[in-house]
């Protein structure tokens, strides 16, 4: 994995468009994530962000360190970027002091890798109809009822149906036994 | 709740309501178990931001196939670049694990403006590959449907649908023909060649072996390529043929529909996908007939993610994301208005 992460790396480097799509679409889901971490899900914001953060990437390819940790090296980078981006937009004074790369902030990535495994196994574990209601509610923020008169199902056929989702995502994120610590 | 743990909260729906405003009464009856909690803090904030990132999750595959959509359209601008060898990039991003439900008619404008004329197109031979992890499912440039199981792949010639519509397989693959009658369609692998006339069948090919279940039409089955070929059989529907050697015979059989039924509805992926090629990708893995009524069905593009779901689910699903409903006219016919 690390291995094919470091080719994958090094071919992008070398202007390999396929490779930079590649890496694009590896992690862009686990950018996103992370990067609504510290902005506390201004997702729109964060979606325009890391659209521009690969732009950037891919033309500073050539200058780019050739050997880098991969996923860390993003994490870091892009948490970097969505803060200073931010405090732009919002004109805030104070982000240097969130924009730590003590080694505190090394854990931070670190832990951060572990939990997004496991909400990844977690959502994928799902049925798409037990996806669809965790979605209505996530995504769109609808109510059970606005859910059952949109599905035209009965209310309890929803109850049922999000509590068999949120069941099973508890039984997978339970089996892998770990902590999550922020 | 004695023992208060991450998982034990997000058992709770009513925690889930907190956490995404959803429910007025069981905001504030979590907001008052805290104030009156305060030694459980770190536990609850933990599972509170649990919830957040799946939702974060949720909508960073959502959002997935657009933003991969906006990229290649940022990196097709200059004009100069080389050909893109992925014909058109929404059959080819089956890789990234997109899911969920999405309808965007803006997206298949810009994969519309960006996708490579078909005339230059042709002039390349083209590879097409599912992965490990996923299948993969495309339309040929004659509207042939093509499901390619996980680890195989498929090549066509350069000449493909103009002069010939030959196409090379390796591992397994469901077709399901359209188009020009007069160019006889056939695949090539493992030794063997396959001709159909207006078809559906799926063929494994591995070094030396062979195995065709056809499901309609009729196909030839011939050993050995170009000048040096022995016909070995031709199938009527629901015959398979197997052949695991290049000097054994083979042996023929009758084969229940459903074995392929149930094969070809494992997974189903769409991504970004043209609703029309949804409808006949539908058609053909469920064998039915869907007619849609009342929209453009050129416009809209779908995205999702099936495995053994009844075409009921599906359908479900997909209604939900056009905003139509459906019905049942008869057994094999669906309507969707």
């Amino acid at each position: 994995m690390m291995q094919e992460d470091a080719s994958i790396w090094r071919s992008f480097c070398e202007g390999d468009e396929g490779s930079f799509r590649d890496l694009y679409s590896k992690y862009y889901s686990y950018l996103f994530v992370w990067g609504c971490k510290w902005l506390d899900g201004e997702s729109a914001f964060v979606k325009d962000c890391l659209h521009d953060f690969f732009i950037y990437l891919w033309e500073k390819k050539g200058n780019l360190s050739r050997e880098v940790h991969v996923p860390r090296y993003l994490l870091t980078s892009f948490k970097r970027r969505v803060i200073e981006q931010w405090g732009k937009e919002r004109r805030l004074t104070n982000i240097a002091d969130l924009i730590d790369v003590s080694e505190e902030a090394d854990r931070e990535v670190e832990m951060f890798d572990a939990r997004y495994a496991l909400i990844q196994s977690a959502l994928q574990s799902l049925t798409p109809s037990q996806r669809e209601v965790i979605e209505l509610r996530f995504i769109h923020h609808m109510s059970l009822q606005e859910i059952a008169t949109l599905k035209n199902a009965s209310l309890r056929t929803v109850y049922n149906l999000t509590h068999r989702a949120i069941a099973q995502l508890r039984a997978t994120v339970g089996k892998k036994n770990i902590f999550f610590l922020w | 709740m004695d023992e208060l743990t991450v998982d034990g909260l997000l058992q709770q729906p009513s925690f889930i309501n907190y956490c995404t405003r959803a429910n007025e009464p069981d905001v504030h009856f979590w907001e008052q178990w805290l104030r009156q909690h305060p030694e459980h803090t770190a536990t609850f904030r933990e599972a509170e931001e649990m919830v957040k990132s799946m939702g974060w999750l949720l909508i960073a595959e959502y959002e997935k196939a657009g933003a991969m959509a906006r990229m290649d359209a940022y990196l097709q601008k200059p004009a100069k670049k080389k050909p893109v060898m992925k014909p058109v990039y929404w059959w080819a991003a089956v890789a990234a694990a997109v899911a969920g439900l999405m309808v965007g008619q803006r997206y298949l404008q810009q994969a519309k403006q960006h996708a490579p004329a078909p005339a230059p197109l042709l002039a390349q031979q083209l590879h097409y590959a599912a992965g490990g992890k996923e299948r993969s499912s495309f339309m040929l440039p004659d509207s042939t449907y093509v499901l390619l199981e996980k680890n195989s792949s498929l090549d066509i010639d350069r000449d493909y649908n103009a002069a010939n519509r030959h196409v090379k397989l390796n591992g397994t693959g469901y077709f399901r023909i359209r188009g020009k009658a007069s160019l006889p369609f056939d695949v090539e692998g493992g030794g063997y060649l396959v001709t159909a006339l207006g078809t559906a069948f799926k063929m494994t090919a591995r070094s030396g072996g062979v195995h065709v279940m056809l499901e309609q039409g009729k196909v030839k089955v011939e050993q050995g390529t170009g000048n040096q070929k022995k016909l070995l059989v031709y199938l009527q529907p629901m015959q398979s043929f197997a052949s695991e050697a290049a000097d054994a015979s083979g042996t023929q059989q009758v084969f229940e529909p459903k074995a392929l039924a149930a094969w070809k509805i494992q997974e189903i992926i769409f991504e970004n996908t043209p609703l029309q090629e949804v409808v006949f990708q539908l058609e053909s893995c469920y064998n039915v007939k869907i007619n849609v009524e009342g929209m453009d069905i050129n416009k809209e593009t779908f995205s999702g993610k099936f495995r053994n779901d009844s075409l009921q689910s599906v359908l479900d699903v997909l209604c939900f994301a056009v905003n139509k409903q459906y019905e049942f006219t008869d057994e094999t016919n669906v309507l969707i208005k």
